[in-house]
């Protein structure tokens, strides 16, 4: 800052040789240096560019890729909070802090010429005590809130009581019988039909109850206690469900069944970027489910890394090899008890081990004495291409890469493979009305084998078919079809069809054009022609690898030629020809193999650069130092099952002690408590023209409506996007929400906004940060236009006196 | 050669240009008379975008900024729609990165080559980037692509891309993003339009099912008169199902001229010209050169103008919500602010300099926006719900106007270090500006006169004196539209500050300026070291503004 010097025997404030020997003297010409000003800025520059950006790898430093984050390394490990939270940052900005200081006061004469500069460096010191304050005692996290809970009691019975979110269900048992509760659907603006409200929207929550006298559907509408009512069975086809009023004449079918609804009331938040780990004390049940015996107790982990892999041994995990070969090192980082209640006692644990991003995974290893079937082979075609496949026996999920034409299994006896000999393959089931036709053949080749495959003609009729691939168990909505996608042609038209084992469901498709689902909902089907898809009943598959039941025994099941099921042995390395184009070869056949489960460390090219530490694992070890486990993250440590809500995970490892006791762990997030007790009276989205349709870009804002209770009372306030509310020095900002989803096949969809997830922080410090920033500016104003004003002001006078004195 | 003779030859080389073009036959598209289009609104993710606006942004994702064929997007949109088969095996998906271009083909090559993968059409595949979806769909492209997928770093962004535009030029997609039809009754506000197909498919006897079944027909006839009846039909009938929710014809006219006529960003062609002269008038003062170049700029800024007026017109809010809107509202900041000090300064030395620099900002942004359509895309989006906040106009504008101000500082500093580099008698360690930026407009030196008008004032001076007033000015704007930011960050994010790396970047901005200030105290040769650090401020702003931006992720991503 441009500023008027008061005389000094040193203008750049460097020691000179009259203070040579005193040592304050220099310091204090030292902290009055322009130049040491410089210098530290240029630090703070380089400071604040290498934690933030890091450093570039590559001269292409646009690549995303290019950039290394220091404060990332091994051996710092900081987000860029901790980096600028860190000495050597604190260290910079005191120096600053004190040459602004001794610079100001020694330096530049306090007068209205100089009173920008002396505003700017006040301000800026100003800025940095509050800072100080800020930093020091900033604690930031965030709190999920549950648009309700609902609380359920049969008569005589427990109360339950879990959070409202479509799918948690919970199972109780009373003198009547046993009870089964699953909440199957919620809906946020549920249009009241009457009552004062008439036309208003509420939260409507439907419960499936299956009581030990029948099943009925209970409706609750939150705020509106009065309108609960249950559904019960129809005998209406378009109508299954039938009001209970209506079909009984009561609202409620089992009316000493206690459900209603309450708040999700929370009194702590999880605080952002922190490690803990839970504990507590389970007990088993028959059903090999675990049941808490006390509740969660919070051990923090202080000075877990954040971005590296540590292990003790490579073998520890799954790594990944080659260009993808990840640094690990050793970790023993103690946890020491913090609360009298741990079930551990007061003695440490060790975190051995962490991974940023892992997910369990078991591998077959071989060698070992685990009965379990693999083979190897490859696939080659005679235009030269080969496909190299890995399959299990014992797998219940398909290791063929198209289970519909190709899978391995074991058998224990040798009649198992006499009956599938016996059995019949795939078949089509052939109509045509009009020549009163109906005929079955059998499907023994496939076009995506063989793309030469001969069309099939339907004797007596223009009509011939052959079949592309076909596709057993496919599970659409729970229920099971099998399929298979039939050529069809007649004369010179030729289509898809997709040919169902229930016929209503077929449907036809232009041949080459796209198929996809939502083409399944505008098919048009050519009734002239009737077909039927007859699974096969056994064998699996057209090609069937078969081992057993001695060891080493491997066989052949192929009904790709016509004439039935064909059984072959096989020998590793002998080729065997599957048909005209296609030869397979065993590579190797194992009957044992080990089965090991480890971390599978995710390569570093391959990780979503958002992910954070969602994905982080733990391995921590007993103070006995025999017992270990492995722990994957959870953004919340939810109670239990009925607590969790949508899009988090639940999966508590349970350790057995050397006393016997079963202890439940979870690695987690620290907690800390709210001043005030939180809970969610309302959500609401607002939307653009148009309407909300589920796309973020239509949505305008999002609206929490906050219960808060404390001390000061009880206060309902809306939180929403750029409006926070602040309650006993904790401010409360909209963070995340519960967005609708799309139905699709392996999920029937929720309409979201069942809760929503508040940012929670204290905010020390800010009018004192405000005040300084506001004063500098005012001081950059004052000494970039102020003072030439006045400097221009003084001249004139002095030029005019001058004249008046020439004159 | 005299300039106007250079500009009456490129003229009749145009005309000659056109006049043979005319000649030639009329094909299907040059026959389709769209216009009735530019008063069609499309609903659009929570917004109501003319066709013309809709359809770019559409055909933005399956051919980037190419044209296929030369036709204009609205066309292909439709043509893709209602003439589908037109297009198998027509080179029309764009493929950015010239590296995933050349693997592409080397897939193809290497496994099962379609005779129609011929060696010239993989070469202007190469070039242009354009290829068909036919070629990306055989065997050896997908395993190439599904393998690179996994490296979500470097490739997932540009696969996405690759599987969008497979995925968009779809006739069905197409047909199910028109989402023409307005909804009607009392809520009519809040609910989602409609496509053409689902009205169809609900009601046979409406004017818009009948208008949309004759315009398939025709379409599909290429039958050119009755296209151009049935979309006069449909453009009527759509706006007669609800025209109380139905933006006017004029906003529509107006977004489409907008989008038609390029954004205006070619504007930056007519700064080009001014540029030359003012830098004429620079280093000759040929007077003439002067009032030309200010005519010149005076018309870029009046299309500059337009062009930010009309955005904010036909958007319904500032233009400040992305970074084209972002870069070229700065721009037009950096003009206005030139307009103010050109008429402060007219009768001094400083004349003419602030026209050249600002003019020079204005080129640069508008020519990055063409350059770089996807990246600076000007579709108009709804804003993020963080962005309704009165702190977007204060902190946004504010800081904005502080990069263009640092841009224009380092323009003057690079021709102060020319100025240095012209040999001459002297070194020029002399020629700085004694009492700072705005001191030098006033503050009178040594005989009464201020700096500014002084005879004695060198052009070196004049040159330090401008990178001073650009300094000081965003100096303050920057660190207030910091304070700003944090005060808008406080409320919306729950902290002032979280060292977001675009927050530490435009701190770093301001440590570079602070240095300046006070190097600028000590240095023996200020004019030098004021003119390096200047360029030094506005290397790290750029920094901040696309390095940061694009390569490291943070909270600032939308400008």
């Amino acid at each position: 800052m441009t500023s008027e010097a008061r005389t000094n025997p040193s203008s750049d404030g460097s020691s000179t040789r009259t203070n040579q020997g005193n040592p304050l003297r220099w310091l204090f010409d030292l902290f009055s240096s322009v130049r040491f000003g410089i210098v530290l800025l240029f630090l703070l520059f380089v400071y604040s560019g290498i934690g933030s950006a890091g450093l570039p790898l590559t001269y292409a430093i646009w690549e995303p890729g290019a950039w290394t984050a220091v404060r990332a390394w091994r051996g710092l490990e900081m987000t860029e909070y901790e980096w600028f939270n860190w000495w050597p940052f604190f260290v910079l900005v005191a120096l600053t802090c004190l040459t602004l200081i001794v610079t100001t006061l020694r330096r530049i004469r306090f007068s209205v010429i100089n009173l920008g500069v002396w505003m700017v460096h006040t301000g800026l010191i100003t800025l940095a005590v509050g800072c100080v304050i800020y930093f020091a005692t900033k604690i930031e996290g965030d709190v999920p809130i549950a648009r309700t809970r609902i609380v359920i009691q049969p008569a005589g019975g427990p109360q339950a009581s879990l959070r409202v979110m479509p799918g948690h269900q919970v199972e109780m048992t009373t003198s009547q019988g046993p009870w089964r509760f699953q909440i199957i659907d919620t809906d946020p603006n549920w249009e009241l039909l009457s009552g004062d409200d008439k036309g208003q929207t509420a939260y409507a929550v439907k419960v499936m109850v299956e009581s030990p006298s029948g099943m009925f559907i209970r409706q609750l509408l939150a705020g509106y206690p009065e309108f609960t009512e249950d559904m019960v069975q129809s005998n209406n086809p378009n109508q299954p469900w039938a009001r209970a009023v209506k079909e009984t004449g009561q609202y409620l079918v089992d009316d000493t069944l206690m459900m209603e609804l309450a708040p999700d009331t929370q009194s702590r938040f999880w605080v952002m970027d922190s490690a803990a780990l839970y504990f507590r004390e389970v007990r088993a049940t028959v059903d090999g489910s675990y049941v808490p015996l006390t509740l969660w107790v919070e051990r923090p982990i202080e000075g877990l890394p954040r971005y590296n892999e540590y292990i003790e041994l490579a073998t520890d995990a799954w790594l990944p090899t080659g260009d993808d070969a990840v640094k690990t090192g050793p970790l023993v980082l103690p946890v020491p008890a913090a609360s009298p209640d741990d079930p551990l006692g007061d003695e440490p644990l060790y975190v051995t081990a962490y991974l940023p991003y892992a997910g369990m995974e078991s591998r077959d290893t071989p060698g070992g004495d685990h009965h379990n079937p693999v083979v190897n082979l490859t696939l080659d075609t005679t235009e030269g291409r080969q496909v190299a496949h890995r399959m299990f026996a014992l797998d219940k999920n398909p290791t063929s890469p198209d289970p519909s034409l190709m899978r391995f299994v074991w058998i224990d006896h040798e009649d198992e493979i006499e009956s599938m000999a016996e059995a019949r393959g795939p078949r089509l089931r052939i109509g045509v009305p009009s020549e009163d036709l109906l005929i079955e053949e059998d499907i023994a080749g496939f076009t995506e084998l063989d793309p030469n495959a001969p069309w099939i003609p339907v004797e007596g009729t223009d009509y011939a078919w052959r079949v592309q691939r076909i596709d057993n168990d496919i599970q659409i909505r729970g229920r099971s079809l099998n399929m298979a996608r039939v050529e069809m042609r007649n004369g010179n038209q030729t289509w898809l069809r997709w040919v169902f084992d229930t016929p209503s469901l077929n449907g036809d498709f232009p041949l080459d054009g796209p198929i996809d689902a939502h083409l399944a909902q505008d098919r048009q089907l050519d009734e002239s022609i009737t077909t039927t898809y007859l699974p096969a009943i056994r064998p699996l598959a057209p090609v069937t690898l078969v081992a057993g039941p001695e060891e080493d025994r491997l066989r052949l099941v192929s009904t790709l030629m016509p004439g039935g099921p064909e059984i072959s042995e096989l020998t590793v390395n002998t080729p065997h020809s599957l048909g005209p184009d296609v030869t397979m070869n065993i590579t190797s056949y194992d009957a044992k193999m080990g089965v090991e489960i480890r971390p599978r460390v995710v390569a570093r090219r391959a990780r979503q650069p958002r992910a954070g530490g969602q994905l982080s694992m733990v391995k921590i070890r007993l103070p006995d130092a025999k017992r270990q486990a492995w722990l994957t993250y959870h953004h919340y440590p939810f109670e239990h099952e009925q607590d969790v809500l949508r899009r988090f995970s639940y999966q508590p490892s349970v350790m057995t002690m050397p006393d016997g006791r079963l202890i439940e762990v979870m690695y987690s997030r620290q907690s800390a408590p709210l001043p005030s007790e939180v809970s969610l009276e309302g959500f609401d989205v607002r939307s653009h023209v148009g309407g909300f349709t589920g796309e973020v870009s239509s949505v305008l804002n999002w609206i929490s409506n906050v219960r808060f209770e404390d001390d000061g009372g009880e206060v309902l306030a809306p939180v929403s996007v750029n409006d926070p509310k602040q309650r006993e020095g904790y401010w409360y900002f909209q963070a995340q929400w519960d967005p609708p989803e799309q139905a699709t096949a392996s999920s029937s969809g929720t309409n979201g906004l069942n809760y929503t997830i508040l940012g929670v922080g204290n905010r020390n410090g800010v009018w004192t940060m405000l005040a300084g920033s506001v004063l500098s500016v005012i001081g950059m104003i004052y000494a970039f236009y102020v003072k030439p004003m006045i400097r221009r002001r003084r001249a004139m006078d002095v030029y005019k006196g001058l004249q008046e004195t020439t004159a | 050669m005299r300039p106007w003779r250079l500009i009456i030859l490129c003229l009749v080389m145009v005309s000659t240009a056109w006049s043979q073009e005319v000649t030639e036959p009329m094909t299907f598209e040059a026959q389709v008379d769209l216009a009735p289009l530019n008063e069609v609104a499309v609903w659009q993710d929570g917004r109501i975008k003319s066709w013309e606006s809709f359809s770019r942004s559409m055909m933005q994702f399956v051919s980037g900024s190419r044209k296929i064929d030369g036709q204009s997007p609205a066309f292909t949109y439709l043509d893709l729609a209602l003439r589908p088969s037109a297009y198998i095996d027509r080179d029309i998906v764009f493929v950015k990165k010239k590296p995933m271009r050349a693997a592409i083909i080397q897939a193809i090559v290497e496994t099962d080559r379609p005779a129609e993968a011929t060696d010239e059409r993989l070469e202007e595949f190469m070039k242009t980037g354009l290829i068909s979806r036919e070629f990306i769909l055989t065997p050896g492209v997908v395993t190439l692509l599904g393998g690179m997928q996994g490296d979500v770093l470097r490739f997932a962004k540009p696969i996405e891309a690759i599987q969008t535009a497979v995925s968009v030029a779809q006739p069905e997609i197409l047909r199910r993003s028109m989402a023409m039809v307005p909804p009607v009754g009392s809520d009519a506000l809040e609910r989602p339009w409609q496509t053409l197909d689902n009205v169809s498919a609900i009601s046979t006897d409406e004017p818009v099912t009948a208008a949309w079944l004759k315009l398939q027909t025709a379409w599909a006839a290429e039958d050119a008169p009755a296209v151009n009846a049935a979309l006069a039909e449909l453009a009527s009938s759509v706006r007669a199902v609800n025209p109380t929710v139905y933006p006017s014809a004029e906003r529509l006219q107006w977004e489409s001229f907008y989008f038609q006529w390029g954004h205006l960003t070619w504007v930056w062609i007519i700064y080009l010209f001014s540029i030359a002269l003012l830098l004429m008038w620079m280093v000759y003062r040929w007077r003439g050169a002067l009032w030309m170049g200010f005519m010149l700029f005076g018309l870029g800024f009046i299309g500059q103008t337009a062009a930010v007026m009309l955005r904010w017109y036909v958007a319904d809010r500032w233009p400040n919500t992305n970074m084209f809107e972002a870069i070229t509202t700065s721009a037009w900041f950096a003009a206005c602010f030139a307009i103010i000090m050109e008429l402060i300064v007219r009768r001094t030395r400083m004349a003419g300099i602030f026209a050249l620099i600002s003019a020079g900002c204005s080129m640069v942004a508008m020519m990055a926006t063409r350059l770089y359509p996807l990246a600076l895309s000007a579709g108009i989006s709804n804003k993020m719900p963080v962005l309704h906040d009165i702190w977007l106009y204060i902190h946004t504008n504010v800081i904005i106007f502080s990069y263009a101000l640092i841009f224009l500082a380092s323009l003057s500093a690079i021709f102060y270090l020319i100025w240095r580099l012209v040999p001459r008698g002297g070194t020029g360690v002399d020629a700085w500006a004694r009492a700072g930026g705005a001191g030098f407009l006033i503050v009178p030196r040594a005989g009464g006169q201020a700096g500014i008008t002084s005879a004695r004032t060198s052009f070196g001076h004049v040159l330090d004196g401008t990178t001073m007033i650009l300094v000081e000015l965003s100096f303050i704007l920057l660190w207030a539209g910091l304070v700003m930011g944090a005060i808008w960050a406080d409320h919306s994010w729950g902290r002032p500050w979280g060292w977001d790396p675009k927050e530490v970047f435009a701190l770093n901005t301001f440590i570079i300026y602070a240095m300046l200030i006070h190097v600028r105290m000590k240095a023996k040769d200020k004019g030098f070291w004021t003119a390096i650090l200047a360029v030094i401020g506005c290397a790290v702003m750029l920094f901040n503004w696309i390095i940061i931006n694009f390569s490291i992720s943070g909270l600032h991503s939308y400008a």
